[in-house]
């Protein structure tokens, strides 16, 4: 007996064979893709790495050297003196640029950018790092440690400008009391003037009464001097401890300074990529969600640029 | 048989699957791909959003700044349209700060840039109606209303109405303010309007008292009540507790009327309106006085003061 065979059956073992061997060559190709994308056939080496503190470093995150990913922390652990060890795969092409006196250090791109671990370029006087070596580890300063460190400081200087403040405005302090003592001793001079206008007066009138008045604007200004000379005397064992005060505040006010510069000039070469980053982002948001505003069906929901509303209206107001 | 009608079933299925998937595509491609606005438009309409979302969180010095950026940019492309929208808004916002003189003169303005036939007049003869009425002239206020009415052939027809009669009400013309009132109440009960429903409850309610028809009075004020429960619009309840008690009173019942103030000085304490309060505490310092209670009454008087000190102080 003899098989019917349907014609449209006829080459099927061929095509089935087909299509799973394509299917399979774009499975391998796909496979070899991924894999060339995600460095799999890479020839890799370990470095390493020793911080105090593991705080904001995570397996997996970027290894990078002059802005490009050249491999990923593979592994984090403590050693015997609680130090954290940080265990990186890097791209061994790359090795011939991370030198003896290259430096890890941990960063973050733009102000929400994810973190990475950045690798400096080694000088060529260096040898290259061999497998498992050792990279110093430079503990980045962050804004926020600055912004502290200048507090810091700020407030000490205060303390003391508010602490001198405070002496120079006791009533009973030295400097009010010459004050004090300096306005009595005025009060007293006018005083005196006024009484030696008096007296030249009375001179012209009666010369004959010259004598007494001398002895008298004698007498005068002899109690002044006497009064004058222990409030010279105080405000001269005074003034130059005030003054060494104030040239102690000064001299730490311009020591901040300059510590406040040099920290600005840290943190100000960080500043402008941060606001590029953030300038960048805040742009590339504001695409994405107008091409969303102008996608079905969220355009249905979301008010048009010219359509304006009225604050509702109460007839009960 | 059954072969063929599977056969068929699968047809059918197949058809209705394309026609789902076309009907689909229809829908996400049909719908008119929105106009490009230029960016000056598209700033000002951004100032006005900013504007409404600052006045419904309570902001209103931020809506009053939003609203006056959105007409610099209208006016800086002689926007009518946008300009005449910021001036009521900003007209409106005027008004419920007090500001009489500004508001006036905002919405002064919108009226020259607003023709009749245009969907903007209405709202704004409103406006010019009520600050109208919040400066005492009701002849010019019954004017603008009236005109509102006419103009208005929408969802707020009943707003306006209720204006109207309010008006009307208030010049003593009990018999329209009733006629108005009812209509208004209709139209908003057909436009599903609730907060205007219960403005019209309140105000036949208002009517009904002034007639000394305590029962009809109650009766309108509990509906109005029911309703801004649901809308949850604290000074309004508050209002409507304050009218209870008022009806209450007239009908020889203080305590009831004790209790209906006492809880409108709840509402209005916790609403954030103090002056409502006080005034809530004074009547219920008189009806305690009323009702041979003075120590209650000095106590009333005393937490009012204490309460306009605080609200001075803030």
């Amino acid at each position: 007996m003899k098989m019917e065979q349907d014609p449209r059956f006829r080459r099927l073992e061929a095509v089935v064979g087909a299509f799973v061997i394509a299917a399979l060559a774009a499975i391998l190709a796909l496979f070899v893709y991924i894999g060339g994308e995600n460095d799999l056939f890479a020839e890799r080496y370990h470095l390493r790495f020793r911080a105090a503190s593991g705080t904001g470093i995570q397996r997996g995150m970027p290894v990078k050297l002059s802005g490009l990913r050249i491999g990923r922390i593979q592994e984090i652990s403590l050693d015997e003196q609680a130090k954290v060890i940080v265990r990186m795969k890097v791209d061994r092409k790359y090795s011939k640029w991370i030198r003896a006196d290259s430096t890890a250090s941990l960063l973050k791109e733009g102000i929400v950018g994810e973190s990475i671990i950045m690798i400096s370029v080694g000088s060529a006087g260096h040898p290259a790092l061999a497998n498992d070596g050792f990279l110093p580890f430079a503990e980045e300063k962050g804004l926020n440690d600055i912004a502290l460190e200048f507090s810091d400081s700020v407030k000490a200087v205060l303390v003391e400008v508010r602490q001198t403040v405070a002496y120079i405005n006791d009533p009973q302090g030295d400097v009010k009391r010459t004050l004090a003592n300096a306005q009595r001793l005025s009060a007293n001079l006018e005083e005196t003037r006024r009484r030696a206008d008096g007296l030249l007066l009375a001179a012209t009138d009666n010369a004959g009464r010259v004598g007494p008045l001398l002895d008298d604007l004698s007498a005068a200004v002899d109690n002044v001097s006497r009064r004058l000379t222990p409030l010279l005397d105080n405000v001269n064992t005074k003034l130059p401890v005030l003054l060494d005060r104030m040239e102690a505040t000064l001299s730490n006010t311009e020591r901040i300074s300059q510590e406040f510069r040099k920290a600005a000039e840290q943190a100000a070469p960080r500043v402008p990529p941060l606001l590029t980053g953030a300038e960048e982002l805040v742009e590339d948001t504001d695409d994405v969600v107008k091409g969303m505003k102008k996608t079905w069906p969220l355009r249905k929901h979301i008010p048009q640029g010219n359509g304006r509303g009225i604050v509702p209206g109460d007839s009960h107001e | 048989m059954n072969r063929g009608r599977r056969r068929r079933r699968r047809a059918a299925v197949a058809v209705f699957l394309s026609w789902a998937l076309l009907g689909l595509a229809g829908a996400g491609c049909s719908g008119a791909v929105p106009k490009p606005v230029p960016p000056a438009k598209e700033r000002a309409g951004a100032w006005n959003r900013r504007g409404l979302a600052a006045e419904a969180r309570g902001d209103r010095d931020g809506a009053i700044a939003a609203f006056r950026e959105e007409l610099k940019i209208d006016r800086s492309i002689e926007d009518t349209d946008g300009s005449a929208v910021a001036l009521v808004n900003l007209a409106r916002l005027h008004r419920r700060n007090g500001e009489l003189p500004s508001a006036k003169e905002r919405i002064d303005s919108a009226l020259l840039l607003v023709p009749r036939e245009s969907p903007l007049f209405p709202e704004t003869a409103f406006e010019k109606g009520k600050i109208e009425l919040a400066v005492g002239d009701l002849p010019a206020a019954k004017g603008w209303a009236g005109e509102a009415v006419l103009a208005e052939k929408g969802a707020s027809a009943g707003r306006m109405r209720n204006l109207l009669a309010r008006i009307l009400f208030l010049e003593g013309k009990t018999d329209d303010a009733q006629a108005r009132a009812g209509e208004a109440l209709e139209a908003n009960r057909t436009a599903g309007a609730r907060g205007e429903e219960a403005n019209s409850l309140r105000l036949l309610g208002d009517i009904a008292a002034a007639r000394a028809d305590g029962k009809a009075a109650e009766r309108l004020y509990l509906e109005a009540l029911s309703i801004d429960k649901e809308t949850a619009e604290s000074g309004k309840i508050a209002s409507d507790l304050r009218a209870l008690g008022a009806v209450a009173e007239a009908q020889g019942d203080t305590e009831r009327a004790l209790a209906f103030h006492s809880r409108a000085v709840e509402v209005s304490r916790n609403g954030g309106d103090p002056k409502e309060a006080a005034a809530a505490l004074l009547e219920m310092a008189r009806l305690h006085e009323k009702a041979g209670s003075p120590d209650k009454a000095k106590s009333a008087v005393a937490e009012r003061e204490k309460l306009l000190r605080a609200d001075e102080k803030k």
